[in-house]
């Protein structure tokens, strides 16, 4: 197995296994527990840092590659070709490094846990595993599973090492983490049994984009068998999609390959940079072979076209039999240039080839039509629920201030640092790529429910009397801005679409990930300092702590303004980039967005003068407040620093990492939009129109049928169907759908050629 | 005479597989069922045993686990994945069906009773003087419960069914002198009394509709009875045949209307019988659904028979009016004497029967999951809540049967699929709830109560069958990485493909994503109860009992024997292709008939 394999194998299960060697250790050793979990959260964020970062390292991360990193792809369960893939790509490398991080610092803050230390290190180090693989997990039950796992040490994280409302808070975090589970597993479902790889294969012919993709997947004719789609590798690196058409499962497939020679030229993938073509036919091409290929898809007839340099005729078409003859006459008599290259055996069935990859199933959303916009609906829904539960965006936010307030200090700073992210990064990597249609029918909900989370959020800290609760409310306040940010997307081809807009609005709300990430650990730390000396919460008999803990004052200033958005800090430039791309979207939720961070202000500069402005601290447990002690500030300190400096130099620590992959994200889904999203809509309507058609042929019949037992003369149950056919200006009939293809092809057609694009 | 005399030679070579001398060959109906024969020679064993007072010195449990696990190793269920399929096929005269389905239930069912016979002995409930009894009547219902799993005669379903059921009348009364166990026994006993004669009824009349007890021959009668078109009384016969039928297997399944027995027999036995009531009776019984379902809702090929040209003159007759009626069942004007059409008309023509048949059952597991999971919220008593679980899991695993029922002569993928999801789930059942009762048992022989209440803050006592126990409610709740999750996956994954196939053909069922929505849906539901046990286990101050109890750890033969089904939830859940691919196997035989 290649090094970088081991190294991600390593940081994912590292935590997991230092669980296993501290189960082993007696209970009563509980120095040797506390240390060791500190070292082995510590070891696993020198694993990433060095293994990822170092110069040389096998697995090091290159942030010029938008496609994923390091894969490493085996199969798990071969009957629903469940794969154990793991990865990294522009957006789960930042996620994996911050919660690294945060797992060190939260192992630090530990010290406040004084019960059964050793079971809380085994399920705090579960925990680690949990939420690494989340977001290295490149396969969607893989995925799946990691989320639901994580669950269960969380659970008894909160219920047993929790405040007074712990067993309360614990099953409502649970609850509503498995029901938002329970319907990402029936979109999972659904998504998976609508998906046929062999719809890629058809468009992979001719579309670029896929075939990238499918490089980056490292599919191996050995794991795929039957999949139709194997990447044939030659000594000089350059590589050859081999793709098994569809219609022809049972005819042998050969690659041929030649070097494109000035004016002639080939059929398939072109590269200009390696000078090379890929032919993609079956063994012993004929002309008819290249008709039938042609005639199924249009763009390969416009990359004939360009390719053997026949004048376009003033945009007239070439008949398809006319350039399959040169193309054969290319291929046929230089037997010197074309070698065949590999070859495969027939594959077995007809049975369409599912899939949980998830950037297949991306490929097959951005690519294809292979989910209906039925299925892309209610798949966007179900998983946006559930995304949204763990983000959590109102009104599926109350599990939140529960969870966080009861939850002890480390926990919290765990649960607002990283968790929350889950949710962000399931709605990048899963929700929207898998979904694009549901996507962009429901931006407005994503986008509207960003905005009431907002506001609610800063309202509801506003209110709050409890220092965590408030800290707990700023959280569903600030996720709302990668709401706003994602849903902030103007992906409608007449409204003036610009997908720089729409990248910028996601990278922003990926930026305020990670920025809140270092915030609200900061933020909920602070919260448990104090908690720690005086054992109490209540805003209004705090104040005064400046002059006893000016440290803690001044690091908590920090901390506190960064997640307020004051320029210059983290928060600034994750809530800036997604206000701005709002105003394209609507420019009244740009003006609401900026309009909650003086909401923001308000309770911030509230809640830091109530507990450290004044002139004395009067509260209990008064001689308790003694100053930080070097461990604390040490880890106070590291965020306050990492706050200034993402504020101050955003793209070396924040954006650097993450824009290539969203770049490609972003064009892929703008190139759908393009595509791809009329022909949705003109199928939907066409859908929609001939439901109207059954209804009224249904309606035209039982009106028959009364008039038939009226008396009067009898008519034939297709008599109503029957005129509509001969009228095709009139309503459809409901036997449109059979032809379904046929018009969709002319609807590409007309939307695809990108000559008539200005 | 000289008929007699073949047809008799020709039932002794059925039966042992050789006319001539006292051999016996192994692949002879006999021979097939070695398993069940070693079972009934450990039964006679530990009889002899206690005439001839070995037993005090040969304890009866050594002789009742000799015989399972020689059971088990005859039944050799891993047959069932060597290459080529396992090929099995009727014996005695078509009673049984030995094939894949009947192997691999069966195999599960003698690993279970091994691990059942090694629970009750660790936990002590029948003492040396009613241990012959007690491991007898364990043995007794695991051999009707064997052929439960085969059973191809309606002779031989009746006979199975009370093979097994009589011995558990007694089981859930063997804690002498308890009312409540004496008082769950009888109610059990009556309900049981009364579901077998709605059943004998509803089978005597489907045979007598049919001409014939055996299930292929009956499916293939009622196919062409339909060809030749049904009457309103045959009919309405057939429904109420149907429903009584039902009634008799809802009763082993505990399908909600006839579950009224289930949580007082829980609660008044003891949990070892808890136990195998809620997983060897159970998984016997769904296999059984499943057999009759497929058995009469599809028909075998008779191909190689002599054809029967009264029925195919009566099928031709028929075929003006199917081709006038259902215009999918009939071709255009292809007579019905060739043998793949008339196989294709038979299966069409029993569409409806399967396919209502699988809207009954669709609609009573989504009913039985869903009361399941509420009644078992208030409960206090563990055993209780057990045994509304059980109900509840009874329903997920009748969800797949309407795939199965609607898909079997239209994608054999999905149809498969269904069946081997329903293994899967068995699998992975069979091994959480056996897990989750033994804590129950061991800790109750401690605490000395069964109620939530007592068991409050057992962790800080027993730290380790509190932790597998909470292990074994997520695996049951379906959370991975356990196998529960597995078998829900499973279930979930044959609804959508099954929604997907039907779709693809033409005719959407949306009620299968419905059946889905409701599954998981009881899933989030079912969290309530399992996770109320947990907190209250392990978050909650100690309780006076618990109080009283010596801290007792790790390494102790209770641990020790629970790790074993806890180790198997998280081990078959990582490497799940085995329990795939028995499943796999098991649906892939049982499904033949419409393999094609």
């Amino acid at each position: 197995m290649d090094p970088s394999a081991w190294i991600l194998l390593l940081t994912l299960w590292l935590p997991a296994l230092a669980a296993v060697v501290l189960a082993c250790a007696p209970t009563s050793a509980e120095r040797f527990a506390r240390v060791w979990i500190f070292l082995s959260t510590l070891a696993v964020f020198v694993l990433v840092l060095l293994g990822y970062l170092l110069p040389g390292s096998p697995a090091r991360f290159d942030v010029s590659t938008p496609t994923l990193q390091h894969v490493l792809d085996v199969p798990w369960l071969p009957s629903f070709d469940i794969r154990f893939a793991i990865g990294l790509d522009g957006i789960s490398f930042p996620l994996v490094v911050l919660s690294a991080l945060i797992a060190v610092l939260a192992a630090a803050a530990s010290r406040s846990i004084t019960k059964g230390i050793k079971a809380y290190g085994i399920l705090f180090l579960l925990l680690q595993t949990g939420i690494l693989g989340v977001f290295l997990a490149q396969d969607f039950f893989l995925f799946y599973v990691f989320w639901e796992a994580m669950l269960l040490p969380m659970y008894f994280l909160i219920g047993i090492w929790g405040g007074p409302r712990k067993e309360y808070a614990a099953i409502k975090f649970f609850l509503y983490t498995l029901v938002g589970g329970v319907l990402m597993l029936v979109a999972l479902l659904v998504l998976y049994f609508q998906s046929d790889v062999r719809a890629l294969a058809d468009s992979a012919v001719t579309s670029t984009s896929a075939a990238e993709t499918l490089a980056e997947l490292a599919v191996d004719p050995e794991s795929h068998p039957n999949l139709g789609v194997v990447v044939v590798e030659d000594p000089t690196g350059a590589r050859a999609l081999l793709i098994r058409r569809a219609w022809e499962p049972e005819r042998e497939l050969t690659v041929v390959r030649g070097v494109a020679r000035p004016g002639a030229g080939p059929v398939g993938i072109f590269s200009e940079a390696r000078g090379v073509v890929e032919v993609l036919l079956p063994a012993e091409p004929n002309a008819a072979d290249l008709v039938q290929a042609i005639e199924e898809n249009p763009l390969l007839a416009q990359a004939l076209d360009a390719a053997l340099l026949l004048p376009p005729a003033n945009g007239a078409e070439v008949p398809a039999r006319e350039i399959a003859g040169s193309a054969t006459a290319w291929l046929r008599p230089a037997p010197d240039d074309v070698m065949p290259v590999a070859s495969f055996p027939p594959r077995q069935t007809l049975r369409p080839i599912h899939t949980f990859s998830l950037p297949l199933l991306a490929d097959l959303a951005l690519e294809t039509e292979c989910f209906s916009p039925t299925v892309q609906r209610w798949c966007f829904l179900a998983l946006f629920l559930g995304f949204l539960i763990k983000l959590p965006g109102v009104p599926f936010h109350t599990w939140l201030p529960d969870a966080h307030v009861e939850a002890p200090t480390p926990i919290s700073m765990i649960l607002a640092g990283v968790l929350l992210k889950m949710g962000g990064y399931g709605l990048i990597r899963v929700a929207f790529p898998l979904c694009p249609f549901g996507a962009h029918e429901y931006a407005w909900l994503v986008a509207g429910l960003g905005i009431v989370s907002m506001f609610y959020g800063a309202l509801a800290a506003m209110a709050q009397k409890d220092f965590k609760r408030l800290v707990a409310y700023s959280s569903v306040s600030h996720m709302g801005y990668v709401l706003l940010g994602l849903g902030a997307w103007s992906a409608s081809v007449e409204n003036g679409f610009d997908a720089s807009y729409w990248n910028m609005g996601a990278q922003g709300a990926m930026f305020q990930m990670l920025a809140h990430g270092i915030s609200s650990a900061g933020m909920f730390f602070v919260v448990g300092v104090l908690y720690d000396r005086v054992k109490h919460r209540d805003l209004d008999e705090f104040g005064g702590v400046y002059g006893r803990m000016p440290a803690l004052a001044a690091l908590a200033f920090g901390i506190f303004f960064a997640g307020l958005g004051l320029p210059g800090l983290c928060g600034f430039w994750g809530e800036v980039f997604v206000v701005f791309s709002a105003w394209k979207y609507h420019a009244a939720l740009a003006v609401a967005g900026a309009f909650t961070t003086v909401l923001t202000a308000a309770y911030v500069l509230t809640c830091l003068q109530k507990v450290f402005l004044g002139a004395e601290y009067r509260g209990p447990y008064s001689e308790k407040l003694v100053p930080l002690t070097l461990r604390e500030f040490l880890i106070a300190g590291t965020l306050f620093t990492l706050g200034i400096a993402m504020g101050v130099a955003p793209h070396p620590l924040g954006f650097r990492w993450f824009d290539a992959t969203f770049d490609r994200q972003y064009a892929r889904l703008a190139a759908w939009t393009e595509r791809l999203l009329p022909v949705y809509e003109a199928r939907e309507a066409r859908e929609l129109e001939a439901q109207r058609a059954a209804a009224n042929a249904r309606a035209e019949s039982e009106r028959a049928a009364e008039g038939l037992s009226m008396g009067e003369t009898p008519v034939d149950p297709a008599g109503p169907e029957a005129p509509g056919e001969e009228k095709p200006s009139d309503v459809p009939p409901s036997g449109v759908a059979p032809n379904l293809e046929g018009v969709q092809e002319d609807l590409r057609r007309k939307a695809d050629p990108p000559a008539e694009e200005p | 005479m000289e008929t007699f005399f073949d047809s008799l030679r020709a039932l002794v070579v059925d039966t042992k597989g050789d006319a001539a001398g006292i051999g016996i060959a192994w692949d002879s109906s006999v021979g097939r069922l070695a398993p069940e024969l070693a079972l009934c020679g450990g039964i006679v064993l530990i009889l002899l045993a206690r005439c001839l007072r070995w037993t005090q010195r040969v304890e009866s449990f050594w002789i009742a686990i000799l015989s399972a696990g020689t059971a088990f190793w005859l039944c050799a269920p891993w047959q069932a994945l060597k290459g080529g399929g396992y090929v099995g096929g009727e014996a005695f005269t078509g009673m049984l069906e030995l094939d894949g389905f009947a192997l691999v239930i069966r195999g599960l069912l003698l690993l279970y009773l091994v691990f059942q016979l090694g629970f009750t002995r660790l936990s002590g409930i029948p003492d040396r003087e009613d241990g012959p009894d007690v491991y007898t009547l364990y043995l007794g219902a695991s051999v009707g419960m064997c052929l439960m799993a085969s059973a191809n005669h309606l002779l031989a379903i009746f006979l199975a069914v009370e093979m097994a059921s009589v011995p558990s009348y007694l089981l859930v009364g063997s804690l002498k002198g308890r009312p409540r166990s004496s008082e769950a026994a009888v109610k059990y006993a009556v309900f049981g009394a009364v579901s077998s004669g709605a059943m004998l009824y509803g089978l005597s009349l489907l045979g007598g509709l049919a001409g014939t007890a055996h299930l292929p021959s009956i499916a293939r009668a009622l196919a062409d009875q339909t060809l030749a078109g049904l009457g309103f009384e045959e009919a309405a016969t057939l429904a109420i045949a149907g429903l009584m039928i039902l009634g008799g297997l809802g009763f082993k399944v505990s399908l909600v209307p006839f579950h009224f027995w289930c949580p007082d027999a829980f609660e008044g036995a003891p949990a070892e019988v808890g136990a195998f009531l809620s997983v060897a009776s159970k998984a016997a019984a769904v296999a059984l659904v499943f057999r009759m379902l497929i058995g009469l809702g599809t028909v075998t090929d008779f191909r190689e028979e002599p054809s029967r040209a009264d029925a195919v003159a009566a099928s031709t007759v028929a075929a003006e009016e199917i081709r006038a009626s259902d215009p999918s069942a009939a071709g255009p004007s292809v007579a019905l004497d060739d043998p793949d059409t008339l196989h294709d008309a038979r299966l069409a023509a029993l569409r409806p029967f399967r396919v209502s048949a699988g809207i009954v059952l669709a609609a009573l597991a989504a009913i039985t999951c869903t009361f399941g999971n509420l009644a078992a919220f208030a409960q206090t008593n563990l055993k209780r809540l057990m045994a509304y679980s059980t109900i509840a899991h009874a329903g997920y695993l009748l969800m797949p049967a309407c795939v199965a029922a609607e898909m079997a002569d239209r994608s054999y993928v999905a149809a498969v699929q269904a069946v081997a999801s329903v293994t899967i789930y068995l699998g992975s059942y069979v091994l959480t709830n056996l897990g989750a009762f033994a804590v129950i048992a061991f800790v109750r022989n401690e605490l000395k109560s069964e109620s939530l209440d007592d068991w409050a803050g057992i962790v800080r006592r027993r730290p380790a069958l509190t932790g597998m126990l909470a292990i074994l409610f997520f695996s049951l709740i379906g959370l991975p990485p356990f196998v529960g999750f597995l078998g829900k996956f499973a279930i979930f994954a044959s609804l959508a493909e099954g929604y997907r196939a039907s779709g693809e053909l033409g005719d959407p069922k949306p009620y299968f994503l419905w059946l889905l929505v409701i599954g998981c849906l009881n899933t989030a539901l079912s969290l309530f109860y399992y996770v109320r046990v947990v907190k209250r286990t392990v978050f909650d101050e100690p309780s006076g009992r618990t109080e009283q109890t010596p801290l007792r750890r790790w390494f102790n033969p209770e641990t020790a024997f629970v790790a074993v089904p806890v180790a198997a939830t998280v081990l078959l859940f990582v490497n799940a292709t085995l329990l795939i691919e028995f499943a796999e196997a098991a649906a892939q035989s049982l499904l033949r008939s419409v393999a094609a």
